[in-house]
């Protein structure tokens, strides 16, 4: 049979979208990413460009500067890091097994996410303090948490889980039992099974929850001041030094520290998201 | 492999009915028994019982005489096909082929060249070699089929167990590859059971055909005995078309057509007639009969000129009545 392209009765010289609305919402998008985080952050730039070079250079290397920077990143990482098991044990439970309280369970998670973080911090703090029901359990061990780094990480963990475990759950979802089944049925040992079959199909969903977590908690404020005790040079977080800052009216010093976080956390989730793109290919989505 | 399942029931959750109840089957070694049957009608639970994957609430499943029911699904010697393909879609279509030879312990595990070398042969055998360093995904749904196939194989299982491994696919592929699974049977002789809805399929491939309905096997026998003699009115429709006449069921093919009156005729009214191919396609309203009687003979069969709404003498040759129609 031979076929034949029929000539279109009106040809146009750009190919017409057939989805519609294209230019209206692509408009609307870069209007609201302008307006609401492209325009305060290049304040929050030109803010901290009243700063001379070196005024800037002399706070960021201040000693306790780098305290605050590096008690924030490494309590994020770690924290989200912890999350990563945490959140995916927890997926795996809500959505491969049925039980009594489930939906009550799933509905906790997003706890986190409504709670005022004063809250959370205030409860953590008087759970795990000296004195506290969890607290003076630990005590005798020797493990102290609140007012140390690990309270901060606590409270981080707290903070980061619903992002762990919602990245997770949907993908998980989507794998279904027959992939698993197919590895058991050639010989694969359930290790062998997780490790080589559902890990890294879940890789990309991992990366996204951690990185999210990551972003959520490096920057948190209201639950960790309360655990942390902040104690300069220890477990000072950097948002609490651009507090301090303000308080004592210097704006464009707040606005440095600022910057800088922001610029670490951006190379931090660039390195992120090159890694999930990575991961997602693998996958083939 | 001989398989035996042996008085296999299996309840699901709370539900009332049984997914199987004391089912029987002997599955001989070489054999190649399809299990046919509507959705639902636990032809799949049986299958995924005897693979290991599905714990069977009573009753024992054996393989060569030996009691497997408690076996772990990789260590029952099965190969498994799912219905969509249950491919490792981060691995490649080599890695997928060889992944049941990585995960032996290493005792047993053949190093990397024997295991290159077998995956090239079965990627051969499945026509795929061209395809060995893509993924999954770049595949259509019958090579998907055929990599899954190859990887079931791969481990050298004694039994080849496949779950409605046509069903995702196009009809001409189905076709297609349901003429080469045939063949590749004849070749290698691996004793398998396969799960179908499609009764041609079944019908077409099988050395031996298990009915199933509501949970138990209708009929077992060859293709033609199920076929020739249905063993209840399930059976006979399941198998084919069928219309129900005052007197009994009658497949389409089983009339003589005429548009004179004969004798012994029965007169009816011509609703619609196609003539596609060898075959002539009709729908007749009967007296008495309440649906369209569907009428498929060979063109030349035809007797004198048939116009639709004319009236029309048609006689059943063949007439089968059971005990009870369902």
């Amino acid at each position: 049979m031979v076929t034949r392209a029929l000539p279109l009765p009106h040809v146009r010289s750009r190919a017409r979208q057939i989805l519609p609305g294209f230019g209206l919402s692509l408009g609307y998008t870069v209007f609201y990413l302008s307006f609401i985080v492209l325009i305060p952050l290049a304040a929050l730039v030109v803010k901290a460009s009243g700063l001379a070079p070196l005024e800037f250079w002399t706070l960021a290397t201040s000693p306790r500067v780098l305290s605050g920077l590096r008690v924030s990143f490494s309590s994020a990482l770690v924290a989200s890091m912890l999350n990563i098991p945490i959140g995916l044990l927890i997926a795996w439970v809500l959505v491969r097994y049925e039980f009594p309280g489930k939906r009550l369970i799933d509905a906790l998670i997003d706890l986190p996410f409504a709670l005022p973080t004063a809250v959370a911090g205030i409860t953590l703090t008087t759970l795990f303090a000296k004195t506290g029901w969890v607290g003076n359990l630990l005590e005798p061990l020797g493990i102290r948490v609140a007012y140390t780094q690990l309270g901060i990480v606590l409270a981080l963990v707290f903070i980061g889980l619903p992002f762990a475990v919602r990245s997770v759950q949907p993908v998980l979802e989507g794998l279904g039992t027959e992939v698993e089944e197919a590895a058991l049925s050639l010989g694969a040992s359930w290790g062998q099974t997780f490790s080589r079959v559902i890990l890294p199909q879940l890789l990309p969903a991992i990366l996204a929850g951690f990185t999210l977590a990551f972003a959520r908690t490096v920057g948190e404020y209201g639950s960790v001041i309360f655990i942390s005790g902040n104690l300069p040079f220890k477990t000072e977080i950097a948002p609490l030094l651009i507090v301090a800052q303000l308080e004592s009216y210097n704006y464009a010093g707040a606005a440095a520290i600022a910057v800088l976080m922001l610029g670490l956390s951006l190379i931090l989730l660039v390195l992120a998201n090159l890694a999930q793109a990575r991961a997602s290919k693998v996958v083939g989505e | 492999m001989n398989i035996t399942v042996e008085n296999v029931s299996k309840h699901f959750g709370t539900s009332k009915t049984a997914a199987l109840e004391h089912v029987n089957l002997n599955v001989e070694s070489g054999e190649l028994v399809a299990l046919l049957g509507p959705s639902g009608s636990g032809k799949t639970t049986l299958l995924r019982a005897i693979a290991g994957l599905e714990a069977p609430d009573s009753g024992r499943i054996l393989f060569d005489g030996i009691d497997a029911t408690e076996r772990a699904p990789g260590e029952r010697g099965v190969g498994f096909v799912f219905q969509h393909y249950a491919l490792f879609k981060h691995m490649t279509v080599f890695e997928n082929v060889a992944f049941g030879l990585r995960v032996r312990p290493r005792e047993t595990r053949p190093s990397n060249v024997e295991i290159e070398k077998r995956v090239r042969e079965l990627l051969k055998l499945v026509q795929l070699d061209f395809a060995e360093r893509r993924h999954p995904w770049q595949l259509s749904g019958g090579q998907r089929q055929r990599i899954a196939l190859a990887r079931a194989l791969a481990v050298e299982p004694n039994v080849l167990l496949l779950d409605e491994p046509f069903g995702a696919l196009d009809a001409k592929v189905r076709e297609e590859l349901r003429d080469w699974l045939r063949r590749l049977h004849d070749e290698i002789h691996l004793t398998s059971v396969f799960v179908t809805h499609d009764q041609d399929e079944a019908l077409e491939i099988a050395d031996r055909v298990a009915v199933f309905n509501a949970g138990k096997i209708e009929q077992l026998g060859t293709p033609e005995a199920v076929y020739d003699h249905p063993a209840s009115g399930f059976v006979y429709h399941f198998l084919g078309r069928s219309n129900a006449l005052p007197d009994g069921l009658v497949r389409p093919h089983e009339f003589h057509v005429s548009s004179t009156p004969r004798p012994g005729y029965r007169q009816g009214t011509l609703k619609f007639i196609r003539l596609v191919g060898a075959n002539a396609r009709l729908e007749v309203e009967g007296e008495g009969v309440s649906a369209p009687i569907e009428i498929e003979i060979g063109k030349g069969q035809l007797e004198g000129e048939l116009t639709p709404g004319a009236a029309v003498y048609y006689q059943p040759h063949t007439i089968r009545t059971f005990p009870t129609t369902n």
